[in-house]
């Protein structure tokens, strides 16, 4: 099995092993990440609520010795770009994203290595969108940090329920805590005396309001896309989403939330197999 | 000049957020939720037990600006008078989200706290405090660092810095000097001391009758960490264990994305829900309600009571019925959304007063998609 991991799974990794113990025992399984991914992943990773708080400098020094990690695990033989063109077209995907990069390298280790490939993501529109190609040509399987931390759980003698049950939340953590600021900043934000003309821009901030307390996160990030791109139209509502930009990017669903929540309990209620 | 020429109002009244200034919160309407509060509060005035009081309702309910209005000075000092007791000492802090709750929970009541005051206001008291605190548990340390907290001869910044755990080698020497050998320690000290310390503020009655601390926000205990969740559980109940008497806590929790009252038993330990003694509900507020609290609202608006009559303008009953039946059942943050807006619109048009007329060529800009 050859185990592949996307950016955002990897920023989550970063932000919640604090003693660097899920490194050590993610070292023991075989994985692999694009140069593309590791870049957006450097690009990223103090990015998180930057503009609300800065991500704490004390930390920065702890991030970069682990990163060091992730860049030994870069798939140097770039020979898998030999693949682009076919799977661009059997994917029917123009984008060269790193979620693309890592299928084509799933498509290239699964083919040439005779390997069955595990993909962890957990932006949701790429696990809708490859799942079916990867289970249709048999190269293996998308999963997300849950699965990851489960795994790695079942995997790892040092690793106990406690530490299962710390990690989960920590993760759920991760996104809740963006979740809550942007809806306290939405329920909020004042529409300004220059836009109470403009009903395209108060339905605009209903919407969103409306959408993020209901938690449809897939409509939070569609609306903030119009919002993106007619920011001059909407320019004081895009200033309070802007801060949130790599939320959006992570592109999660409210489905992976009650996840992480319902398997925060299954470590008690339905335990793991571990022998 | 606008609002005062066209509506004879100071400015436009319908706010989204509370004010922060303590001379433009004022209360309007709603007076059976006023009237919980304030025999809540009466009630932790003139009976010892200390008590957890829950605050629900949706975004915009008015929890926020309950804090705010019965944390003034003036409209406690109102309640302790009915009482017969001495002013609560009030402190509103919001819940901390970030890793390291109890420190933060610890630093936000602290700041909060005016020490050079406190010291003024107990210093003929000072010796029968010390015996007082001397009776008040069995930690010696944490009863030198209340003492010290009182103690005019320990200068201010000095001990600030110790309580926030950033005193250096001299102000260490110095305070061993009082009994204190060693820093702060966040699980076992933080809630002991401020127990201590707001015990002593209670004591006798003498100059405050009962700590008021105001938690808003508390919802966000459902975005924090397991081990950070059980951590504020326990500090809070340990400030309640350690505080029997005149402390009197309200949470206040909202209806979010990730929170529902039907949830929070899986957020709030046994042990402090057995301590939860009533709930206060901000409902989504009825058509007579609105009505009052507009008309009330804009009379502590008005600037010359005499010039208009109808106790509603610059609107009309009718056309407020009417906006309302538009809005259905909405947060009073809605309404004053549309309202305000409506004035803000009828400003820039010159426009008084507002009327059906007016309204309705303004629909779409006042009610919006969906609120």
């Amino acid at each position: 099995m050859q185990y592949i991991i996307d950016a955002c799974t990897v920023i989550n990794l970063l932000h919640i092993d604090e003693d660097e113990f899920l490194l050590k025992n993610l070292q023991k399984l075989e994985f692999s990440i694009c140069k593309e991914v590791y870049d957006e992943i450097n690009k990223n990773v103090f990015k998180k609520l930057q503009k609300i708080t800065p991500y704490p400098k004390e930390r920065h020094k702890e991030i970069e010795i682990k990163l060091n990690y992730f860049r030994l695990c870069i798939h140097r033989d770039e020979s898998y770009k030999d693949l682009d063109e076919e799977v661009s077209e059997l994917l029917n995907y123009s984008k060269k994203n790193g979620e693309y990069q890592s299928m084509l390298l799933s498509f290239y280790l699964n083919t040439f290595n005779r390997t069955r490939v595990i993909f962890y993501t957990d932006d949701s529109p790429a696990q809708k969108k490859f799942i079916p190609y990867l289970q249709h040509h048999k190269i293996g399987y998308i999963e997300d940090s849950v699965d990851l931390l489960i795994t790695l759980y079942r995997h790892n003698d040092g690793f106990s329920t406690t530490d299962l049950k710390r990690f989960l939340s920590l993760l759920y953590h991760e996104y809740a805590s963006e979740i809550s600021a942007l809806e306290k900043l939405l329920q909020n934000f004042e529409i300004p005396k220059s836009e109470i003309r403009n009903s395209e821009f108060s339905e605009m901030v209903s919407r969103l309001r409306y959408s993020i307390n209901k938690l449809e996160l897939e409509v939070v990030a569609k609306l903030y896309s119009q919002v993106k791109e007619r920011r001059n139209k909407y320019s004081s509502i895009f200033e309070v989403l802007i801060k949130f930009s790599d939320f959006f990017r992570s592109n999660i669903s409210s489905d992976f939330l009650i996840k992480i929540n319902q398997h925060i309990e299954f470590v008690d209620s339905r335990p793991f197999y571990k022998f | 000049m606008s609002y005062q020429e066209l509506f004879n109002l100071k400015s436009n009244p319908f706010r989204l957020t509370p004010a922060i200034s303590s001379q433009e919160i004022i209360w309007a309407g709603f007076p059976i939720i006023k009237d919980k509060f304030h025999s809540r509060i009466k009630r932790a005035i003139k009976v010892p037990n200390s008590s957890l009081i829950l605050n629900w309702g949706e975004y915009g309910s008015g929890k926020t600006h309950a804090a705010r209005y019965f944390g003034k000075e003036s409209v406690l000092a109102e309640i302790s008078v009915e009482a017969g007791e001495k002013i609560p000492y009030f402190i509103f802090v919001t819940l901390p989200k970030g890793k390291s709750p109890i420190e933060d929970f610890y630093t936000n009541i602290v700041d909060k706290l005016d020490i050079a005051n406190l010291r003024a206001s107990f210093d003929l008291l000072n010796t029968e405090l010390n015996n007082y605190i001397d009776l008040i548990g069995d930690n010696v340390f944490i009863k030198n660092v209340a003492k010290a907290f009182f103690n005019n001869d320990i200068e201010e910044n000095l001990f600030r810095r110790y309580l926030y755990g950033s005193a250096n080698a001299a102000d260490n020497r110095a305070l061993s000097n009082h009994g204190i050998q060693r820093v702060l320690n966040a699980d076992t000290d933080y809630s002991k001391l401020l127990s201590v310390i707001f015990s002593c503020l209670t004591y006798k009655g003498s100059v405050y009758s009962s700590v008021i601390l105001w938690i808003d926000e508390f919802e966000d205990i459902a975005i924090l960490t397991k081990v950070n969740g059980d951590k504020t559980n326990s500090f809070l109940r340990e400030l309640l264990d350690n505080t029997p008497n005149n402390l009197l806590i309200f949470l206040n929790l909202t209806q979010s994305a990730l929170f529902n009252i039907e949830d929070l038993g899986e957020y709030i330990s046994e042990a402090l829900k057995s301590r939860i003694k009533d709930r206060i509900n901000f409902e989504l507020p009825k058509e007579p309600e609105i009505l009052k609290y507009v008309s009330e609202l804009l009379k502590a608006y008005i600037i010359d009571d005499l010039t208009e009559s109808d106790i509603y303008f610059p609107f009309n009953e009718a056309l407020l019925s009417q906006i309302l039946k538009d809005l259905g059942n909405v947060s009073l943050r809605s309404i004053n959304e549309a309202l305000g807006t409506l004035v803000d619109l009828a400003e820039s048009d010159r426009k008084t007063p507002i009327d059906f007329e007016y309204y309705t060529a303004n629909k779409t800009d006042v009610i919006g998609w969906k609120n």
